[in-house]
């Protein structure tokens, strides 16, 4: 009787903690198959057909229609530089480089990945729009209050950056390259 | 005493850890079998094979696709092979980038080209079987060369995607109407010649 019962336990025990770690890897909160860029995270290489099974379950349970690998890519970003949780009540600038693209758009989503609802109406910010320094350089300006320049606005609470770049030079990321291009988001002020 | 007990519980954790792993493995595996929501069953629900539908803009009210591009106008083409190869065609206009990708039933993207690989101011390639290649390159002209592009699907059906990006919000509606012009046609293989 004993025998069962520690064998059931034993089995539950497995059970759950194999769940647990699928779910985990699937949602971000295990960082499993992830490439890092700073506050930047590629979700694998998405549907691309050599992804990983991390990289294609994550992209099935979401039902997202992923970018081709000859595309682009996708980077996401929950907290800032200093690995802090991005807040709607602050104010944070998104600059000054961006990975070598033909095109790159930044968008503030929600933790459905879908855009955030704001009075002015806009969702995304596009490389063609935006003003830039002599030396190529720009700030992206996120906030809730309407800010001067190349502003992104959020809803209220938690929300992520993702920042989409189009015929990108680097097709794969090489980490060490790409970290010293990927923007930084740097927290302004609070309140 | 100590020493058995001590055994005994690195004998349980080490065959909980074996299990566990088991179950993650398997789990993962699963979700992509599982997932009823996924890309391709979104993209049959908006319309029927071979008919170039534009996917809802990406905005907090139109929940059905996550993770799409406020600033890109997308069309899907639901293709079956049954009936022959399928042609994806897209006409270039004025955006600043355009590619077109293809997926397989499993969501995987199995091939995409953009803008850069156009010719005569179109994307444009040839979706094929493994059998249907072979009888396509059985009946190449090694004098006249086939010009098509042509793309092996690793499943009988899937879609193909356009992307449109637009350089501005006012040049949205050209992006989607590039987009939308997008058209995938069956063109079965004529019967060999007697």
């Amino acid at each position: 009787m004993r025998v069962y019962l520690f064998s059931l336990v034993i089995a539950l025990a497995a059970l759950a903690l194999g769940l647990w770690t699928t779910q985990a890897a699937l949602t971000g909160a295990l960082p499993i198959s992830v490439d890092e860029l700073g506050p930047w995270r590629a979700p694998g290489r998405g549907g691309a057909a050599e992804a990983d099974p991390y990289a294609h379950a994550r992209v099935e349970r979401s039902g997202e229609i992923p970018l081709g690998l000859g595309e682009g890519f996708r980077l996401t970003a929950q907290t800032d530089s200093a690995g802090r949780a991005l807040d709607a009540a602050c104010l944070y600038r998104v600059g000054p480089h961006a990975p070598p693209a033909r095109y790159w758009t930044l968008e503030a989503i929600d933790g459905d990945g879908l855009p955030i609802e704001n009075v002015a109406r806009r969702y995304v910010v596009r490389s063609s729009e935006i003003l830039r320094e002599p030396d190529g350089g720009f700030w992206v300006w996120v906030s809730q209050r309407a800010h001067a320049g190349d502003w992104l606005p959020v809803g209220a609470g938690h929300f992520a950056l993702t920042l989409r770049l189009y015929d990108p030079a680097l097709t794969g990321l090489v980490a060490g390259a790409a970290t010293a291009a990927t923007p930084r988001i740097e927290r302004v002020r609070c309140g | 005493m100590n020493r058995l007990s001590l055994a005994r519980i690195l004998w349980t954790l080490a065959v909980i850890g074996v299990l566990a792993g088991l179950v993650h493995l398997t789990s993962l595996l699963a979700v992509p079998v599982v997932a009823e929501h996924d890309a391709y069953a979104r993209v049959e629900a908006l319309g029927r094979p071979f008919a170039t539908v534009a996917l809802p803009a990406a905005s907090p009210i139109s929940r059905a696709f996550a993770f799409t591009d406020p600033a890109v106008a997308s069309t899907v083409c639901l293709y079956d092979l049954a009936r022959g190869p399928v042609r994806a065609r897209a006409p270039l206009g004025r955006a600043g980038f355009a590619s077109l990708s293809f997926h397989s039933r499993r969501g995987i993207v199995y091939f995409a080209l953009t803008d850069r690989a156009a010719n005569k101011g179109r994307m444009e390639a040839i979706i094929v079987t493994p059998e249907q290649l072979r009888v396509l390159v059985s009946r190449d002209d090694e004098d006249n060369p086939s010009q098509d592009l042509r793309i092996v699907s690793p499943t009988p059906k899937g879609f193909v995607m356009a992307r449109v990006l637009s350089d501005s919000l006012d040049l949205m509606p050209a992006a989607e109407a590039q987009a939308t012009a997008m058209t995938c046609e069956s063109e079965p293989i004529a019967e060999a010649e007697k």
